[in-house]
C-alpha cells in the first residue's frame, strides 16, 4: 500500500512539473508584462524601465530555470501587481475557494445522491424522468446566466441574500448553490448508473432471493458499490470546481482563487497565474491520489491492480 | 402574479429604504467600483480608485486645486514660489499633525518627494515624476524642489497626484507597512485593508479646521471592489452600497425611476479618440493615404453615437483634447457625418474594399462603441477586423505597427494641461502613430518653457496640425454615470474625481 | 442470388428495426429534432431571416420584441424585428440565427479537433499498451490536472481572443475524455477475435486500428462527441463572459449572451432570448447523447 502511495506521489509531482512547464511557457511566450507592470497610462519610457528592471529580456528556458529552482525552495516569487510575495496572495485567496468549493460539494452531494438513488431504483418512472430534466438543465445553464437570475430574484426582488462579498456565510449561499447546480447533473447521472447496474447483478438477486428486505439491499449493497465510481468522479468534480469558480467569484466579487486568477489574468501577473495554476493542480493530484486510497480500502480488488 | 409582484416590491421598497437609512445612522458611506486595490499606498498602484479616491482621504497634498475654478489654493503649504524656471519653494503650514500625532515638517515633505522622484523605487507612473531632480529643505518648515528642467504644468502634479507621507513611509523593505504604518494627515484615517477586496477609513478628528478640503463629515467610508457592473447595480438596489460609478448607459435611465437613487451623468477630462497609423506597415497602408482618413472621419456619425450609445453626459467633439485644458482650442476644422462625402472621397483614393483595416479597441470600455463605429465605416465599404485589448496588449500592438486604427481614451490624470495628453501620443515614443518630427517638437518645446505666450502658440500649432493632418479623429468626452443613495450630498467634477472629502449626508 | 437477397432484406430489416427503437426513444427524438432545428436555420439562415445581421441602425436600437406590443401596447415592437433590436439596432433574429452558425461552427470544430487528438492518443494507448501506455497515460493525467477554464482564459487572453484561438484553444483542451474512453474500449476490443484475425492475415497496424478497431469504438465516441461539444459552446460563453470571448461583430450565442447581461435587471427580455436559444441547442445536444447511448448500450441492443 506504501510502495502504491509512493509511487502515485511521485508521478503527481511528475504530473504538476510538466503542468508547470506547460504553463510557464504559454504565459511568457505570448505576453510582455513590462506594459502591465508599468500600468495604464503608463508611456513608453516607463515600459522600457519596467522591462529591464524586472529582467524580461533573458530567454524563457533561463527565467523558467530560475522560477523552477525558486519554487523548489519554496519561494513562488512576488506578485507584479500586489508587489507581495506570491504565496501570501495566494494563501488568504485559498481559504475562500475552499469554502465555496466544499459547500457548493457538499450541496450537489446532497442533491445528487438521493436524486440518482431514487432515480436509479425507479428507472423510468415519473421520478426518474424529473430527476433527468434536473440534470439537463442543469447542464444547459451557461452559470453565469444563472447566477445573474439568481441575483435578480434573490438580491433584488426578495432582499434575502447580499450581492457581493465573502464575509458571512450568507455570502457564500447564492455561490455555493449556483456553482454546486454546475457539479450535480454528472454526479447524479454517475449515482443513478451504478445503482442501476448494481440492482441488475447477481449478488443483490441473491441478496432479495434470501428474502432480504429490499430497502437494507440497497443501503448495504447497492450504494456502497455504486459509490465506487462516484469517489473517483467526485474528486475530479471538486478539482474542476476549484477552476471553474471562476465566473462564480467574479460575479459575487468573492476574495477566492478564481477570481485572484482573473485579475492576474487581465494583467499578466504571471508569478500569481503560475502559482494558482500549480495549487489547483497541486490540490487535483492530492484529491485524486485521495481517492484511489479511498477506493482501494472499499474495494480490496482494487488493490491488485 | 400581479399582486404578488407588488407584495414583493412593498416588501423590496422596505428593505432597501432601511438599509440605506441605517447607514445614515451610523453616518457611513460605503462605495464600490470595478477595479482592486493592490496596495495600501498612493505611489504603488495601478487604478485610479486607489492612488487618488482613497488616497486624498489619507493623505494631503501641498497645494489643492479648487475643482471648481481649477485655481491652486494652500493646503499642507501656505505659499508658494518660483524662485527661477526650475526651482520651486514651498512654506508649510506649521499646526499639521499625522494621523499618529507626530508634527508635519519639511523633512517629511523632502522625504516623500526625493523618494518618488528617484527611478530606482519603481513608482508606478514615472511620468508624473520624472521632471522632478530633488527636493531640500531650507528650515523646518521651508522646502525647496528643483525641477530637472522647466515643467510649466508642475502645480498641476503637485495639487492633484502629490500626496506627502511621513518621512521613513516605505521603510527598508520599499513597502508601504499595513500594520499601523499607514499615517498620513488627510481628513480621514486608514483603517482597514483587505488586498484585493476593500478599505476602510474612519474621520480624523485633529484635522486642521481651515483646510479646504473641510472637515469630515461621515464616520467612517468603506470602498469595495465589485468587479461586475451588474453586480454592483443589485448591491445599489438591495442597499448594500451607497454610491457606483460607470453604470452603463442603457441601465442609467430605469436606474433613475428607481425610489431613492439619484443618477447624474456628468461629464469627465477623458476623451475618446481614434487614431490612424501613419507608417508604412507589412503589406501596406491605405492609411497614408489622407482622404481616406478623411473619409473614415466623414463616415463615423459621432452625434448619433453620443445621444443614443454613449449617453448623457458625453459630447462629440472636434478638438483633440478637453476643452478646460490649456493649449486645448476648438477653432478648428470640423468633420461632420457625410457618407456620401466619405464614399467619394473613398473612390477618389482608389479605394476598392479589398483591404481589411484593424481595429482595436480597449476591452474594459463599453463594447458597443466600437461596435458602433466598425459598423458605420462598413458602411462607406471600409471593411474591418476588431479587436478589444487589455490596456497593455493594445499598446504593444500598436507600438509593433501591427494595428491600422486605435480607438482609446485618455484622461490626462484630470491635469487640466495638454502636455498631460498629446505630449504622450505624439513624441516620437514607440507607441506614437504619427510620427511627425515638427509635431513632436513643438510639444515638447511647450513643456519645456514657462512663457505662457509661447507654449500657447505651439500648442495652437500642435493641436490644429493632429486635425488639419488627420492624425486623430477625436470622437468624444466620456461621461462619468454616478449613481447614490438620494440622501448623499455629492457633486461631480469633470477630472473623474469624486471627493468623498466634501460627501456628507442630507440631514 | 436468393443467398444475397436474404442479405440484404435482413439488412433492411436491421435498419428498420434500429430505426424504429430510435423514434420510440423520447430523448433522442427530442433531442434530434432540437438539433437538427437549430442546424436547418443555421444552413437556411438567408431564407429565414430579413436583416442582414452586422446591419446597425442606430436610431432603432433597443427595439422590443413583439410580444411587448401584444401585452404592453409598446408601439415600437412590430413585426419588422419580431425579436427586437440589440444595442446597435441589429436584428435580434437575424443576429441569433446567424449566430446559430457559430455557436456551432465552434462546438462542431473544437470538438472534431479534441476528438482527432483523443481518439488517436486513446487507440495508441489501448492498442500497443506497454510504454506507449505509460507516456499517453502521463499526458492525460497531465491535461486532466490543468484546470480547463483558466488556462483556457490565460491562453486566449495573450494570444487575442478570436474565433479561431477560441475554438482551437478549447479544441486542444478538450481531448482528455475521448482519450480515456478510447483507450478503454480499445483495450477491450483489441483481444476480440476480428482484431487477432486480422492480424493473422498479415494486415498492417494501421489498416486494423482504422478499419477493426475504430468502427467498433464509434458508439461511445459518438456520446463523447455530444458531451464535449456542448462543453466547449459552454466554455465559449463563459470566456465570452469574462470579456475574452470571440470578438464582435461575430454574434456568437455566447457572446451575445454575455453582452446582454447588464439588461438583466431593466431589459430581461435581451439576455433572456440568446439564453433560451443557447439553452435549446445545449439540452438537445445534451438529449442526443443519451439517445445514443441508450441506443448502442449493449443491454439496449
Amino acid at each position: 500500500m506504501l510502495a502504491y502511495v509512493l509511487k502515485r506521489l511521485g508521478l503527481g509531482i511528475l504530473v504538476m512539473l510538466a503542468v508547470s512547464t506547460i504553463v510557464f511557457t504559454l504565459t511568457n511566450v505570448a505576453a510582455d508584462p513590462a506594459r502591465t507592470i508599468a500600468g495604464e497610462g503608463a508611456t513608453a519610457a516607463d515600459v522600457e524601465a519596467a522591462r529591464i528592471a524586472y529582467g524580461f529580456d533573458r530567454p524563457i528556458p533561463v527565467r523558467y530555470a530560475e522560477w523552477l529552482a525558486n519554487v523548489a525552495q519554496g519561494d513562488l516569487g512576488t506578485s507584479y501587481r500586489q508587489r507581495r510575495p506570491v504565496a501570501d496572495v495566494v494563501a488568504e485567496r485559498l481559504p475562500v475557494t475552499l469554502a465555496l468549493g466544499l459547500a457548493a460539494f457538499a450541496l450537489a452531494l446532497a442533491l445528487s445522491l438521493p436524486l440518482g438513488l431514487l432515480a436509479g431504483l425507479r428507472e423510468n418512472t415519473w421520478v426518474d424522468r424529473l430527476a433527468l430534466v434536473f440534470a439537463l438543465v442543469g447542464q444547459a445553464m451557461p452559470t453565469f446566466w444563472f447566477a445573474l437570475l439568481g441575483m435578480v430574484i434573490f438580491v433584488v426582488k426578495l432582499g434575502w441574500l447580499p450581492a457581493s462579498g465573502s464575509d458571512t456565510w450568507r455570502h457564500f449561499v447564492l455561490p455555493s448553490v449556483v456553482l454546486a447546480y454546475y457539479a450535480t447533473p454528472t454526479l447524479m447521472r454517475l449515482t443513478r448508473a451504478g445503482v442501476i447496474e448494481v440492482m441488475k447483478s447477481d449478488y443483490i438477486r441473491t441478496a432479495r432471493a434470501k428474502g432480504l428486505r429490499p430497502g437494507k439491499v440497497v443501503l448495504k449493497h447497492a450504494m456502497r458499490n455504486a459509490i465506487l465510481p462516484l469517489v473517483s468522479v467526485a474528486a475530479v468534480q471538486l478539482g474542476f470546481m476549484l477552476g471553474g469558480s471562476i465566473v462564480v467569484e467574479t460575479i459575487f466579487a468573492m476574495r477566492g482563487l478564481g477570481y485572484l486568477a482573473w485579475e492576474s489574468i487581465t494583467f499578466s501577473d504571471l508569478p500569481v497565474i503560475q502559482a494558482v495554476v500549480l495549487l489547483i493542480a497541486g490540490i487535483y493530484v492530492l484529491l485524486t491520489l485521495g481517492a484511489d486510497i479511498l477506493n482501494a480500502w472499499l474495494d480490496p480488488r482494487l488493490r491488485m491492480g | 402574479m400581479k399582486l404578488l409582484g407588488k407584495v414583493l416590491s412593498v416588501a423590496l421598497l422596505s428593505v432597501s429604504a432601511t438599509a440605506a437609512l441605517a447607514q445614515q445612522e451610523a453616518n457611513k458611506l460605503r462605495w464600490a467600483s470595478t477595479q482592486a486595490i493592490t496596495a495600501p499606498d498612493p505611489y504603488y498602484n495601478f487604478h485610479r480608485e486607489a492612488m487618488l479616491l482613497n488616497g486624498q482621504l489619507v493623505w494631503d497634498t501641498l497645494v489643492y486645486r479648487n475643482p471648481n475654478d481649477g485655481t491652486y489654493e494652500p493646503l499642507l503649504a501656505t505659499e508658494w514660489e518660483w524662485k527661477d524656471d526650475t526651482t520651486l519653494q514651498f512654506k508649510l503650514r506649521q499646526d499639521v499633525k499625522f494621523h499618529d500625532g507626530k508634527p508635519l515638517t519639511s523633512a517629511d515633505v523632502v522625504y516623500t518627494y526625493n523618494y518618488i522622484a528617484n527611478p530606482d523605487n519603481k513608482i508606478n507612473v514615472q511620468s508624473n515624476v520624472n521632471w522632478i531632480d530633488r527636493a531640500e529643505a531650507q528650515d523646518d518648515y521651508t522646502v525647496t524642489l528643483h525641477l530637472k528642467a522647466p515643467f510649466p504644468p508642475a502645480l498641476e502634479y503637485i495639487s492633484t497626484l502629490h500626496a506627502i507621507l511621513p518621512e521613513g513611509f516605505y521603510g527598508e523593505a520599499q513597502a508601504a507597512n499595513v500594520d499601523g504604518g499607514l499615517i498620513g494627515t488627510g481628513p480621514y484615517v486608514f483603517a482597514e485593508f483587505v488586498p484585493g477586496s476593500s478599505m476602510k477609513v474612519t474621520k480624523f478628528d485633529g484635522y486642521f479646521a481651515d483646510s479646504p478640503k473641510g472637515l469630515p463629515k461621515l464616520d467612517e467610508i468603506e470602498f469595495r471592489t465589485i468587479p461586475e457592473a451588474s453586480t454592483q447595480l443589485a448591491e445599489l438596489m438591495s442597499g448594500g452600497v451607497d454610491w457606483i460609478w460607470y453604470v452603463p448607459s442603457d441601465q442609467a435611465a430605469p436606474l433613475a425611476n428607481r425610489d431613492g437613487l439619484v443618477v447624474d451623468p456628468a461629464e469627465t477630462m477623458r476623451i475618446t479618440f481614434l487614431s490612424y497609423n501613419m507608417r508604412e506597415m507589412e503589406g501596406g497602408n491605405p492609411l497614408t493615404d489622407k482622404r481616406v482618413r478623411e473619409a473614415i472621419a466623414y463616415a463615423i456619425d459621432r452625434e448619433t453615437i453620443v445621444s443614443r450609445i454613449v449617453g448623457a453626459g458625453s459630447t462629440a467633439i472636434d478638438a483633440p483634447c478637453f476643452r478646460t485644458q490649456f493649449g486645448c482650442r476648438d477653432d478648428l476644422t470640423k468633420r461632420g457625418y457625410d457618407p456620401e462625402k466619405a464614399k467619394a472621397l473613398l473612390a477618389e483614393a482608389g479605394w476598392d474594399g479589398s483591404v481589411t483595416l484593424s481595429l482595436v479597441g480597449n476591452a474594459i470600455r463599453d463594447r458597443a462603441w466600437i461596435e458602433a463605429v466598425a459598423g458605420y465605416l462598413a458602411a462607406v465599404g471600409i471593411n474591418t477586423d476588431v479587436q478589444l485589448l487589455q490596456w497593455a496588449a493594445l499598446q504593444e500592438r500598436v507600438a509593433g505597427n501591427t494595428v491600422h486604427l486605435s480607438m482609446a481614451d485618455w484622461g490626462s490624470y484630470g491635469v487640466n494641461d495638454v502636455s498631460a495628453l498629446l505630449n504622450n501620443f505624439f513624441t516620437l515614443t514607440p507607441d506614437d502613430m504619427a510620427r511627425d518630427q515638427e509635431l513632436s517638437d513643438a510639444l515638447i518645446a511647450a513643456t519645456k518653457t514657462v512663457d505662457q505666450d509661447a507654449r500657447k502658440k505651439s500648442y495652437d500649432f500642435a493641436v490644429s496640425r493632429i486635425v488639419d493632418e488627420l492624425y486623430w479623429q477625436p470622437m468624444w468626452t466620456n461621461p462619468a454615470t454616478y449613481a447614490y443613495d438620494a440622501d448623499l450630498a455629492f457633486t461631480p467634477f469633470p477630472d473623474e474625481n469624486p471627493r468623498f472629502f466634501l460627501v456628507g449626508w442630507n440631514d | 442470388m436468393t443467398h444475397l437477397q436474404v442479405n440484404l432484406s435482413e439488412n433492411r430489416m436491421r435498419r428498420q428495426k434500429v430505426l424504429r427503437r430510435a423514434l420510440s426513444h423520447r430523448s433522442f427524438v427530442i433531442g434530434f429534432v432540437g438539433v437538427g432545428i437549430v442546424l436547418l436555420l443555421a444552413i437556411l439562415a438567408p431564407l429565414v431571416t430579413w436583416h442582414d445581421p452586422y446591419a446597425q441602425s442606430i436610431i432603432d436600437r433597443r427595439l422590443p420584441p413583439i410580444w411587448y406590443g401584444w401585452f404592453w401596447d409598446d408601439p415600437l415592437a412590430t413585426w419588422n424585428h419580431p425579436l427586437g433590436t440589440d444595442q446597435l439596432g441589429r436584428d435580434y433574429w437575424s443576429r441569433l440565427v446567424y449566430g446559430g452558425r457559430i455557436s456551432l461552427f465552434i462546438g462542431l470544430t473544437a470538438t472534431l479537433v479534441s476528438g482527432l487528438i483523443g481518439t488517436t492518443l486513446g487507440i495508441l494507448a489501448g492498442y500497443f499498451g506497454g510504454r506507449t501506455d505509460m507516456v499517453i497515460s502521463f499526458l492525460i493525467t497531465t491535461r486532466l490536472t490543468m484546470p480547463v477554464i483558466l488556462v483556457a482564459l490565460a491562453t486566449v487572453a495573450l494570444f487575442n481572443s478570436s474565433l479561431m484561438v477560441v475554438t482551437l484553444v478549447l479544441g486542444l483542451l478538450l481531448w482528455d475524455r475521448f482519450a480515456v474512453v478510447t483507450r478503454s474500449a480499445t483495450m477491450q476490443v483489441r483481444s476480440m477475435e476480428y482484431v487477432t484475425a486480422a492480424k493473422s492475415i498479415g494486415s498492417s497496424t494501421p489498416r486494423i486500428l482504422l478499419t477493426e478497431i475504430l468502427p467498433n469504438i464509434a458508439a461511445p465516441l459518438i456520446v463523447i462527441a455530444t458531451i464535449e461539444m456542448a462543453t466547449a459552446i459552454l466554455y465559449e460563453a463563459a470566456l465570452s463572459f469574462l470579456g475574452l470571448g470571440v470578438q464582435p461583430p461575430l454574434p456568437s450565442w455566447g457572446l451575445v449572451l454575455a453582452q446582454a447581461k447588464d439588461d438583466i435587471f431593466f431589459a430581461p427580455w435581451m439576455i433572456t432570448l440568446p439564453g433560451i436559444a443557447l439553452f435549446v441547442l445545449l439540452l438537445s445536444i445534451n438529449l442526443l447523447g443519451d439517445g445514443v447511448r441508450d441506443l448502442t448500450s449493449p443491454e439496449g441492443r
